[in-house]
């Protein structure tokens, strides 16, 4: 697993945990990974499972409640709120919903420049060096100049999470953390905003967090992927890996459940027992277990660590032995 | 025989600026039982359909110009409001895409579903209130969180909620709004297996408007294919998915990622949708085809039969 090259992110048991009137509710619990430079790491899960938390976490967006976030070798969670500033240049995120993520009383030129004027890296005053940026911005992301006074309620789902990815690039960051960018946009302007995405990789050397409920989007883009389940990594791997031989119930379960498009491949759904847990106060053992089918007595009681199965495949279950 | 038939519906919205047209021309049939598959983009005319056979369509700005609705053989657009009410949910209901603001806020989710019950069956509310829990059961969500807010719910359980609420009086005729749309796949799953068992069971017709191609490969019998307010290519499953005829089905196929497969870069279909208010001159599509020739910048194609019961709107079907 250990590379010679040192990864540009690494995260070493980020905990987050809110309280909740009913006890603890366990977001984040105990994830580790680490993400090569100009790489993407698919974040796959139902709602719920704290994808989109540990997206934040890492941003300090939430405050994780322990752990470790090395950015290019530096504990990020020790830096200061000066310090941070300065590093939220390099880290940025898109999010989900280009409905609701955008403020609806600026325009595009002035959400684009927001982030610009807010870091200093141009002033207020300086109109003209801030419009070539914006139109620049805009054109990298392939939005129509005349757009530039639109506000976003006169623009569609394409359009607006342009937008956001626009406000995200402006301080040329390093690492992106992309909370379903997609999911929210019709296929065919999803795949024109994936290729986006995709050729903006290539040409900026950035760095993704792809988190997303679409695994077929995830193995058209990762390196490696890291399937979530109520908090906890349950499997990590390549896409490879992933898909053509899932290891743990949950990642099959997920896997059986994506409908084809073909109506004579029909569906051999694994079927999953029983409601979600919930995340609060959890039971030690394997959180999946109470839907799991192959589930035993065991599973519920003893604390489940990641084993590598193969090299760089990981995962958590018990039935799972070398 | 056809529960629903929908013959040349035309339907525009005026606004003060323009007119937007967002149904041409449309026809549909649908037999008892059957999974009517609605594709298409946002802004195809999909909600507007659903609306007009709910009755529901903005009463300022819709403007429905020519066409019939037929359920059962009664003409739905010449019924009053309150015949319509009584239709609506007991024997169409219908599940609305965006869960966050089709629930009330200030109503507890047992009241909401406890309410359609009520309505129509005209039971006690302990009575509905049993229903309910069921209900809520039946899509997944524990009965003890009935008398919990849709705030307290996450996206993808209040849109649980929302199917709770309108499979809760056995209507006939399912309209579904992106039902899954907000759904994770396992719970899409779930969901998608629990309206195809009820549908069986209470033999109830659906028409599930989606975007997702999976979707509907396994769950309809027929599709409809609908790009700007027209209907482009109409059949059964296996014919339009296999043997498809009009550029915007194929296209639709090339934008989505392959799951079994990898491929490196996606091939969408180039450029936005047309202006509804201001649509080309001839085929909708010609915009954005890649067979696009004179003809279909002049003319506007028809709906053709190209093989039995396998409809298609382009010059140059292959």
């Amino acid at each position: 697993m250990k590379n010679d090259k040192e990864p540009l992110l690494q995260i070493n048991h980020l905990k987050k945990y809110f309280p909740t009137p009913n006890g603890l509710l366990y977001a984040v619990d105990d994830v580790n990974f680490s993400i090569m430079e100009g790489e993407t790491l698919g974040v796959v899960g139902e709602s719920g499972c704290g994808k989109s938390t540990l997206g934040r976490a890492i941003l300090r967006l939430h405050e994780p409640t322990s752990g470790e976030v090395y950015f290019r070798g530096e504990n990020i969670l020790n830096y200061n709120k000066k310090k941070m500033k300065e590093l939220r240049k390099e880290m940025q995120i898109i999010f989900q919903d280009p409905y609701e993520s955008l403020n609806p009383r600026m325009t595009v030129s002035q959400a684009i420049q927001a982030p610009l004027i807010i870091q200093g890296i141009y002033k207020a005053s300086d109109h003209a060096a801030l419009e070539k940026k914006t139109l620049e911005m805009m054109d990298l992301v392939g939005l129509a100049r005349r757009v530039v006074n639109s506000y976003p309620h006169e623009l569609d789902g394409g359009r607006r999470q342009r937008i956001g990815i626009a406000r995200a690039l402006a301080l040329n960051p390093k690492f992106i953390v992309c909370d379903e960018p997609v999911s929210a946009l019709d296929v065919s302007i999803q795949a024109q905003v994936l290729n986006l995405m995709q050729d903006l990789q290539e040409h900026l050397g950035l760095t993704y967090m792809f988190i997303t409920h679409d695994l077929s989007v995830v193995r058209h883009l990762s390196t490696s992927i890291v399937v979530m389940y109520l908090g906890q990594m349950v499997e990590k791997g390549s896409p490879g890996q992933i898909f053509e031989n899932p290891l743990h119930p949950y990642t099959k379960a997920l896997l059986s459940a994506i409908p084809v498009p073909d109506p004579e491949k029909k569906m051999e759904r694994i079927q999953l027992k029983g409601e979600l847990t919930s995340p609060i106060n959890v039971e030690p053992g394997c959180r999946f277990a109470k839907r799991c089918v192959y589930a035993r007595p065991e599973c519920r009681q003893k604390e489940l660590e990641l084993k590598e199965m193969e090299p760089g495949h990981f995962v958590s279950c018990m039935l799972c032995s070398g | 025989m056809s529960i629903l038939e929908i013959k040349n519906l035309k339907v525009d919205y005026e606004t003060e600026e323009n007119t937007v047209h967002a149904l041409i021309n449309v026809s549909l049939q649908m037999t008892g039982g059957e999974t009517l598959g609605l594709v298409g983009e946002t802004g195809a005319g999909k909600t507007t359909l659903a609306k007009c056979i709910m009755g529901l369509l903005p009463q300022r700005t819709g403007r429905i110009r020519t066409g019939e609705i037929l359920y059962g053989g009664e003409d739905l657009l010449k019924k009053d409001n309150k015949e319509m009410r009584r239709i609506r949910g007991a024997e169409i209901a219908m599940i609305f895409q965006d869960p966050m603001t089709s629930l009330n806020p200030v109503l507890t989710v047992g009241e909401q579903i406890a309410e359609a019950v009520v309505n129509h069956d005209h039971c006690s509310k302990a009575k509905a209130f049993s229903r309910a829990a069921e209900m809520l059961e039946l899509v997944g969500i524990p009965a003890e969180r009935l008398h919990e807010y849709p705030h307290q719910f996450s996206g993808g359980m209040k849109q649980r909620v929302v199917i709770a609420i309108a499979l809760a009086c056995n209507p006939k005729l399912l309209i579904a709004d992106e039902p899954t749309t907000a759904l994770d796949v396992t719970i899409q799953a779930q969901v998608l297996e629990m309206m195809q068992q009820l549908k069986q069971k209470f033999h109830t017709s659906m028409l599930l408007i989606t975007h997702d191609l999976g979707v509907v490969a396994q769950n309809c019998d027929k599709v409809a294919v609908i790009y700007a307010g027209e209907i482009v290519e109409y059949g059964s499953v296996t014919d339009v998915f296999k043997r498809m005829q009009h550029p915007y089905t194929e296209g639709l196929f090339n934008s989505i990622p392959q799951i079994n497969a990898d491929v490196k870069r996606l091939n969408p279909i180039p450029g936005l949708m047309p202006d509804p208010t201001n649509l080309p001159r001839g085929c909708s599509f010609s915009t954005r085809c890649p067979y696009a020739d004179d003809q279909c910048q002049r003319e506007a194609p028809e709906l053709a039969e190209v093989s039995q019961d396998h409809y298609a709107r382009c010059f140059h079907r292959r």
